[in-house]
């Protein structure tokens, strides 16, 4: 069990709302900087409850669970301002955010004989966030989108600060949420009549919805694989909307795999201790994935990786299949 | 000895007082004023000459912001352009592909009313900053203003041409006025146009800064000229004819001089600058421009008089059709020759225009004369057909078409003639708009 508490403070210049240099004519000259300073603005403190436990039964299985429960007071956030204001954005503490998830991990020794041993690991995470106060009226995250007619992260009391929203019948309505319902992941490691290392990596995500604009290009260029069908020529010719983009990306990825073979003892001794230990092995990774998501990648992000805005999709380069040959020698 | 005795005692006090100094000033914080760069606390008291004159740098050239966006946005709506590029919102939302509806988040309504309303800022914080400083004299100080007032009309007349509405008070970014429908707002527009010219009149024989694109009306008495054109067109689009035909008096509206006067948004490729918007680049027959493109509404070329050469000079006929997104269109825009040629804010052409229409009713062979004017500049022979004020509505109209296309004007006067369901449709189940939907974050 363990509680702790952290402050973060703002970015450097936060209280200042400066002039930025603007040229017209060979002259240089100053104009408002869109990002309005705030003097008052204050650190944001978060707090983390956290339970688990972490044991070891029958000198076999390895058990750790946890629950955590972490509130941010003052969350800082920029919202866009009236641009009528001359401002388009202000960062400042607007809010306050929960984010409460369990994390679960059992390891086992499943089969340890002297040809066989068989290592696993099962891995479960969740998160729940949700604004729980916020002191401004909902909006969207600059930069997090393309607007609420195709969907974007929008902030708003109440709801999970991942959450998708969009127009719908003139409102703006949660459409979708980025956050997965669940992810798991299953790493197992075998060693095979002792000289034969295999591994490989599981990944499995529940639920989390994209916003999938690459459709949208695709049906405007006529290019979508399903527009010979009925479902794919209603969809293209409906209007736009978030709710026409917004699509699950649940997946499971085969993200490693790895076959080696080390050497045994009286081939690493025929060189006479030069070499210690030496290994030959082929590996792979993001050799398969099963998603019924329709863009090339469910883990697409289209602004990086930064903070909100993964999960938006607009015609990526698709992750890459990778194969490699190893061949390790200890000297 | 003893002189030494005493200059070592002294040597202690001053350290303990040093000391001492050091605990009580450490306990204060200096003035919070931005240490990387110019703030506007830093302006707006005691600002330098210097600073008053980065300000008028930062509205003429935030007054160029967006402003390629609301020219193609209100031109595609007016079926006189598209553009094709790779946001599909051009041509889907903007034309009403399939009913889809305008969305207030989008760029082309958050665009052009953070672009003018940036202009507008820099122009308050200038009025604010040259009221709040000893370092100009009182003629100085009215040219400032008088500059500043103009240039925000002129910005809130843009505003009201693309979004039908404006919120006028918008000095105070922490207490912003009501967004007000379009005739409370050009009252106030008119207003504060007469209140420049007040100023303009007060402000001596030079401004204490220069301008850029300004040429010819960078003094009091000629910027006061472009601050009449500005209310000329304010008063015709307020329903006050008369009042139009007053202030064309006083500006450099000519009816018989050269069409192409007036003050310019200037651009250029220095660092810092920016390139003009609604330029694209030419095709040729061996290398094809099929990217960004603006692309002249098929309606436009088919409408035109033979042997009108604006069509000629402002379009090209491309080496293929151009098509995307279902839309076909033969010609591309020529209307700048490089991507650093001037865009007008408002030139004779379109004051002989405004004359024209100022006149039907009460003048219609006045109103003819501006007619005949811009058609003979665009080698056609004088106007032939009936002169009643509908039938003279009509041919002003048609030659404000082929005068001001995509500039940001067609739309705007389909909507004050409830012409706009005249319009052609292009797909079926597309629907016409007439104005831009006022940004989300406004809360209106």
């Amino acid at each position: 069990m363990a509680y702790g508490e952290t402050g973060s403070s703002a970015s450097f210049g936060s209280i200042f709302t400066s002039l930025n240099p603007v040229t017209i004519g060979g002259g240089v000259g100053s104009t408002i900087n869109p990002a309005k300073g705030d003097p008052n603005i204050e650190p944001e403190t978060s707090s983390e409850f956290e339970i688990g436990i972490d044991t070891r039964l029958f000198d076999r299985f390895n058990v750790e669970a946890t629950y955590y429960k972490r509130n941010v007071k003052d969350l800082i956030l920029s919202r866009a301002l009236p641009s009528s204001s001359g401002f388009g954005s202000e960062t400042t503490n607007l809010a306050d955010l929960e984010n409460s998830g369990i994390e679960l991990s059992v390891n086992a020794d499943v089969v340890r004989t002297e040809n066989f041993n068989w290592n696993t690991g099962v891995q479960y995470w969740f998160n729940d966030s949700e604004i729980t106060r916020l002191d401004v009226p909902a909006f969207a995250q600059p930069g997090a989108g393309f607007g609420l007619g195709l969907g974007t992260f929008y902030i708003q009391e109440g709801k999970p600060v991942t959450q998708l929203a969009g127009t719908v019948n003139g409102v703006p309505t949660q459409v979708g949420d980025a956050a997965p319902d669940f992810q798991m992941t299953f790493n197992n490691s075998m060693t095979i009549f002792k000289q034969f290392d295999l591994s490989f990596l599981l990944h499995w995500k529940k639920g989390g919805d994209n916003i999938n604009l690459t459709k949208l290009l695709t049906d405007l260029g006529g290019t979508t694989p399903d527009l010979d069908t009925q479902e794919g020529q209603d969809r293209a010719n409906s209007p736009f909307s978030a709710t026409r983009f917004v699509e699950s990306a649940s997946y499971l990825r085969l993200r490693e795999v790895a076959l080696y073979y080390r050497f045994p003892e009286k081939i690493i001794n025929a060189f006479g201790g030069v070499i210690s230990n030496a290994k030959i092995g082929i590996s792979g990774r993001n050799l398969f994935t099963i998603t019924d998501y329709s863009g090339y990648d469910p883990e697409v992000s289209t602004n990086g990786s930064q903070g909100l805005s993964s999960g938006i999709d607009v015609t990526p380069f698709p992750s890459s299949r990778q194969f490699y040959f190893h061949l390790n020698v200890q000297f | 000895m003893k002189i030494y005795k005493i200059k070592t005692v002294k040597w202690h006090y001053a350290l303990v007082v040093l000391l001492l100094l050091g605990i009580t000033t450490s306990c204060t914080f200096d003035e919070e004023v931005d240490p990387n760069g110019p703030s506007l606390e830093g302006v707006l008291s005691s600002a330098s000459v210097n600073q008053l004159n980065n300000m008028v740098i930062g509205v003429e050239a935030t007054m160029r912001n967006s402003l390629g966006i609301q020219t193609t946005a209100s031109g595609t709506m007016a079926r006189e352009l598209y553009l094709f590029d790779a946001d599909p919102r051009n041509t889907a939302n903007i034309l009403g592909k399939n009913g889809s509806s305008l969305e207030n988040g989008d760029f082309y309504a958050t665009g052009p009313w953070g672009g003018r309303y940036r202009s507008i800022k820099n122009a308050n914080i200038l009025i604010q900053s040259a009221n709040n400083t000893g370092a100009v004299t009182a003629e100085e100080r009215a040219g400032y203003v008088g500059f500043a007032q103009t240039i925000i009309a002129f910005e809130l007349i843009e505003v009201l041409k693309s979004y039908n509405k404006a919120r006028v008070d918008v000095a105070d970014d922490t207490n912003l006025g009501p967004v007000l429908d379009f005739s409370a707002a050009m009252t106030q527009v008119r207003a504060m146009l007469n209140d420049g010219l007040t100023n303009l009149n007060q402000a001596g024989s030079t401004f204490a800064f220069s301008l850029a694109g300004f040429s010819g009306f960078d003094t009091p008495a000629t910027f006061a000229q472009f601050n009449r054109a500005v209310a000329a067109t304010a008063a015709l689009y307020d329903g006050d004819k008369s009042g139009a035909l007053t202030a064309l008096n006083a500006s450099y509206f000519d009816l018989n001089g050269d069409i192409t006067i007036g003050p310019k948004h200037v651009f250029s490729q220095s660092s810092g600058d920016v390139t003009n918007p609604v330029y694209k680049g030419p095709s040729t027959a061996a290398n094809p421009n099929n990217g960004d493109q603006i692309i002249v509404h098929d309606s436009w070329i088919n409408d035109a008089e033979a042997g009108d050469t604006r069509v000629s000079s402002k379009t090209e006929v491309r080496p293929d059709p151009s098509v995307q997104d279902g839309l076909t269109g033969t010609h591309e825009t020529r209307l700048y020759a490089t991507n650093v040629s001037p865009i007008d804010m408002l030139r004779n052409e379109e004051l002989i225009l405004v004359y024209a229409e100022a006149n039907i009713g009460s003048n219609n062979a006045q109103a003819v004369a501006g007619i005949n004017k811009v058609r003979n500049e665009a080698s056609l022979a004088n106007y032939s057909g009936g002169t009643t004020d509908a039938e003279l509505v009509t041919e002003m109209l048609n030659q404000r078409r082929y005068s001001l296309w995509a500039e940001n004007h067609r739309m705007f006067d389909l909507r004050r003639y409830n012409l706009s369901n005249t319009l052609p449709i292009d797909r079926a189940g597309d629907v016409v708009y007439n104005e831009f939907p006022i940004p989300f974050a406004e809360g209106n």
